[in-house]
């Protein structure tokens, strides 16, 4: 599929397709940064395709991945243009093409009653998503919120991870304590490291370690 | 506040007669999960509510809202059921948005804009907060929150379990953290008045939480 069918499949094609010459098409590499916290860019983005990673990083360093993103969802300064600057900057995971819409044109979309409830039920319902998963964290263990990552995260009986170093990320724990537990887990028979990959040896007792966060994130077994 | 001067007045005009006007007493609960009414949304016209995550005997306070402003089963619109109490901190005064009129309602956009973005804009403070608490240590959080709080150099605590909530901190990390700050000789603790000794001490410890709620 070309660029001009993957943006007339858009949700948001309807709302720009008469501003299309005023919206430039951006490509970017992985790796590439989108848009950083430093750099304050009022530009808003828009997923044609490929996925983001959403990270703010404190003044000492710790660094905390806010979300991850794909095609149809808008990206960029989004929490400024509701008051409460999370401070983060974008970086592409993949290869990407975004839409970027400048302020002036927002602005302009934004006079819409339909657009503006668009933009808003859009990134509402990401920040819900965003919100409950961090809620988690306060509410559950790191051992269930792990069990509940090893299903997320399962093929067959395989549980995929590209790396601790993106685990420890994704999931905002050290190092150390993921070990912890990748061990307990192994101790207990819940999952076995092969040469290549961690097997999961006993689905239910991990569903029953991950049993409140399933419960809680409304998730199916 | 006066009905008319509600934000979604316009589209609920047509509505009136079948929405309930509610009102709360101060302690009691406007939803509550074992009643199964969590799902029930609601228009604040006059006081105040808060929205409180229970678990596992633990209360985390979500959100805090006044008038003017959606409460209630909101996270169902999203599919994101958060089940929360909620629980009117004054006498408040709700219109109740049940479930047929309130998908009727936002099939216009002018009430699904003011809709989506009154409640976006909660969400986002309500994520800023627990961004707050994994990205700083509880003695920032409650230095920062001390500093704000603070009048000719003496803040008032309010109960340990309000302060717990406020804060989302468990009591065991909130004792630590002001133990932590006491020890340093940052503020002394009379009573429930905390009072700042090293003033420049404590802005440094709860300067990047400053700089990161600015």
């Amino acid at each position: 599929m070309g660029d001009k069918e993957r943006i007339e499949t858009l949700e948001i094609y309807k709302f720009i397709k008469d501003y299309l010459p005023l919206v430039p098409i951006l490509k970017l590499k992985k790796g590439q940064y989108l848009f950083r916290a430093d750099y304050k860019d009022p530009t808003l983005f828009y997923i044609v395709s490929g996925v983001i990673k959403v990270e703010t990083v404190s003044y000492n360093g710790k660094k905390m991945i806010v979300d991850i993103v794909g095609r149809n969802e808008f990206m960029g300064a989004i929490s400024s243009v509701h008051n409460a600057d999370f401070q983060c900057s974008g970086i592409a995971t993949t290869s990407m093409t975004v839409l970027a819409l400048k302020r002036s044109l927002l602005d302009e979309l934004m006079q819409s009653d339909e657009f503006s409830a668009f933009f808003y039920q859009k990134t509402s319902k990401r920040v819900y998503m965003m919100y409950k998963k961090i809620l988690a964290k306060s509410l559950f263990s790191l051992r269930e919120i792990f069990a509940n990552y090893i299903l997320e995260n399962s093929e067959g009986d395989i549980f995929n991870f590209v790396s601790m170093y993106d685990m420890c990320d994704n999931l905002g724990a050290s190092r150390r304590g993921l070990y912890n537990i990748l061990y307990q887990f192994e101790d207990e028979g819940l999952i076995e490291k092969t040469e290549e990959v961690w097997r999961i040896l006993d689905w239910q007792g991990i569903i029953r370690e991950a049993r409140q966060v399933l419960d809680f994130m409304g998730e199916e077994d | 506040m006066k009905i008319h001067q509600i934000a979604i007045y316009e589209s609920i005009e047509g509505y009136l007669d079948r929405i309930p006007v509610v009102l709360v007493n101060k302690g009691e609960y406007v939803a509550k999960k074992e009643d199964g009414n969590t799902g029930r949304k609601y228009y604040i016209l006059n006081g105040r509510t808060r929205v409180l995550k229970n678990l596992d005997g633990r209360t985390f306070c979500v959100d805090e809202i006044g008038e003017d402003e959606f409460t209630g089963g909101l996270s169902r619109v999203h599919n994101q059921e958060l089940m929360c109490d909620v629980l009117a901190m004054e006498d408040t005064v709700l219109l109740e948005l049940e479930d047929m009129v309130f998908e009727e309602l936002l099939k216009d956009p002018r009430f699904a804009r003011i809709f989506f973005h009154k409640t976006s804009q909660r969400v986002y403070k309500m994520y800023k907060r627990m961004l707050l608490n994994a990205m700083f240590s509880q003695t920032e959080i409650l230095a920062a929150y001390i500093l704000r709080n603070q009048k000719d150099g003496r803040c008032v605590c309010p109960n340990m379990n309000v302060l717990c909530e406020d804060l989302g901190f468990s009591r065991r990390n909130l004792y630590n953290a002001m133990n932590n700050i006491i020890k340093s000789g940052e503020i002394e603790k009379k009573g429930r008045n905390l009072y700042i000794i090293e003033n420049e001490a404590l802005m440094e410890r709860g300067m990047h939480v400053f700089d990161y709620i600015a």
